[in-house]
Parts: C-alpha cells; sequence; structure tokens
C-alpha cells in the first residue's frame, strides 16, 4: 500500500513537471539570457507578480487582459474577445510554441511596457505564471 | 458457371453506371452556379447570380492562418467588409492597430495581405471615400444595423460593437445571418 501511495506520487510529480515543461525551458533560456547580461540572475516570481499586475508606463498593464490570477480566463480590453488562461497550469497549450510566444511578448510588451521586455522581465513573469495556487 | 459470372458481370457494371452518374450529377450542379456567374449579362439575371455569388462567398472557409493569426484579439472579420484600400491600409499600420501592437513576421504579413485583397469587397459607387479603416464605419454596416437602439448596444453582453459574435453565433467562421440579440438581463 504505502509502495503504491509512492508510485502515485511520482507520477503526479511527473505528469506536472510535464505540463509545463514547455514554459520551464523558455523560462530557462530568457534566465541563461539574463545572467549574460547580470550574474547570479534568478527568475523571481513575486517580481514577475509585481510586473505582471502593475501599470509599465503605458495605459495597460498584463492583468489588464489576463486578469490579476492568470489561472483565470480573461477578456481582451477593448475588443471583449474571450482570453484562455495564460498559466500554462491552466491551459497546457501555453508556451508550447516559442514563435507565437515570442510574437506575444513583442506585441505585449510593445502595449504595456512601451519596448520589448528584458530576459529578466520575461523570466520573472513566467516564473509568476508557474507558480501554483497560494 | 458461366451463367453465375454473367449475373456478377451485370451487378458490377450496374453498380459502376450507378456511381458514374452520381459523379457526373454533381460535377453538373457544382459547374452550373460558375458558368451563370460568367455568362449573363441581363441585369435581373445577375442580380441573381450576384446573390448566388454572395451565399457562395458566406460559405468560403476563412484561411485558418488568418483565423489563428487575427482572432485571438477579435473576430475575424470576413475579407468581404471591407474594400481592398481599407485591407492595405490596416495591414501597413499593425504595429499601431486601434492602439495595440498587432505587428506580424513579414512571411505572414505578406501572405494575409494578400489573402485578404484577394477576398476583399468589391468598391461600390456608395462606399464612403476614402477607405474606412473601422467596419462599422461602412454605409452598409450602418444600413443593416440601424434598426439597433442604443440601449441595446449598451446591452453588457455586447461588449462593443467589434464583437459581431455577441448577435452572431457564427461570426467566427465569417457567416453572418440574422444575428440573434441579446436580451438584456434583468437588473
Amino acid at each position: 500500500m504505502r509502495r503504491l501511495t509512492v508510485v502515485a506520487l511520482v507520477l503526479v510529480l511527473f505528469a506536472r513537471v510535464g505540463v509545463a515543461a514547455d514554459a520551464q525551458s523558455y523560462m530557462q533560456a530568457q534566465v541563461d539570457e539574463a545572467r549574460a547580461a547580470q550574474a547570479g540572475f534568478n527568475a523571481d516570481p513575486d517580481r514577475g507578480a509585481r510586473f505582471f499586475r502593475t501599470t509599465q508606463g503605458e495605459d495597460w498593464s498584463c492583468s489588464s487582459c489576463h486578469t490579476e490570477d492568470p489561472r483565470q480566463a480573461g477578456e481582451h480590453i477593448t475588443t471583449g474577445k474571450a482570453i484562455e488562461a495564460l498559466s500554462p497550469l491552466s491551459t497546457p497549450s501555453r508556451f508550447t510554441d516559442v514563435a507565437k510566444t515570442d510574437k506575444w511578448f513583442r506585441r505585449n510588451c510593445g502595449d504595456v511596457v512601451g519596448r520589448e521586455c528584458t530576459a529578466a522581465e520575461k523570466a520573472d513573469v513566467i516564473a509568476f505564471l508557474l507558480q501554483p495556487a497560494r | 458457371m458461366n451463367r453465375r459470372l454473367t449475373t456478377r458481370f451485370a451487378g458490377f457494371s450496374f453498380v459502376i453506371l450507378a456511381l458514374g452518374s452520381v459523379v457526373s450529377m454533381t460535377w453538373l450542379s457544382a459547374q452550373q452556379p460558375v458558368l451563370a456567374a460568367d455568362t449573363t449579362t441581363d441585369s435581373s439575371a445577375s442580380r441573381g447570380d450576384h446573390r448566388a455569388a454572395a451565399k457562395r462567398r458566406q460559405r468560403e472557409p476563412l484561411l485558418p492562418l488568418y483565423v489563428s493569426e487575427c482572432g485571438d484579439c477579435h473576430v475575424p472579420y470576413a475579407p468581404r467588409f471591407l474594400p481592398a484600400s481599407s485591407w492595405q491600409r490596416l495591414m501597413t499600420s499593425l504595429p499601431e492597430h486601434f492602439g495595440s501592437d498587432a505587428s506580424l513576421s513579414e512571411p505572414t504579413l505578406g501572405e494575409l495581405t494578400a489573402y485578404l485583397v484577394s477576398k476583399a469587397r468589391k468598391p461600390r459607387a456608395k462606399d464612403p471615400d476614402p477607405a474606412p479603416l473601422r467596419i462599422t464605419e461602412m454605409s452598409w454596416w450602418r444600413r443593416q444595423h440601424d434598426e439597433i437602439s442604443e440601449r441595446r448596444w449598451n446591452n453588457p453582453r455586447i461588449p462593443s460593437r467589434a464583437a459581431c459574435d455577441a448577435c452572431h453565433a457564427k461570426a467566427d467562421e465569417g457567416r453572418f445571418g440574422h444575428g440573434k440579440i441579446p436580451r438584456m438581463p434583468k437588473p
């Protein structure tokens, strides 16, 4: 019985890692890039949360469309179009296509920050998105 | 033995004939509207053709690349809603697309511009000039929505006039019949 529990736990753990594996590897690439500029950089989910929920110089924040809780579905602020939850923990297809991820970071950082995001900012945001419910 | 073979042969050729006639009938019926649209000059007939052509355009599925690239933020508006000059202006100003950065990679931009321009509305005399960027500024759109009161538009289930799908259930497929206007939620 105890062995069965261990096996089940290991399976759950693997499933969890599998779900967000693409997001993890995208984040790792950003961390590596950030470390080139800033030695010892580590992605920080709390910094990511602050960045995500507050305006960064332009009219909108990430949460304007994606809501303050990225595990929830959002809505485009002007057109009202439904947006699936951004967190890969809720929407497994998120971050599975690198070109798509790059495209959306480029566009949305333009709207929110008025420039492209740095690797450090992207790493922080993904760390926040991967954070399980607290 | 010989007789059995003959029966089998007869049955086989019947099936072939039946299949052949079905195929040719389908082919003929598929050809008909195209032929009619190409050859008629009479005005009453051409109005009918116009309607048939409009119906055909309604049924034509949207380009999947268009739906995936543009449909994330808004209804993938049917290319026939705007004239080519509108699409050209829209596609050359995507980094500032109604206040939002909607830039595309160079190959995608080229492919989608060609698609939209090729399926665009044929310019008509009553169309606004210069061609607008907003579909809601087209006279056909205004005419078709003039019976909808401001109170209806303010219904919270209609997020904006850009959300065709609030009333037109198949808007995401580029198909528009008469919409079903959502009722005002009870206060």
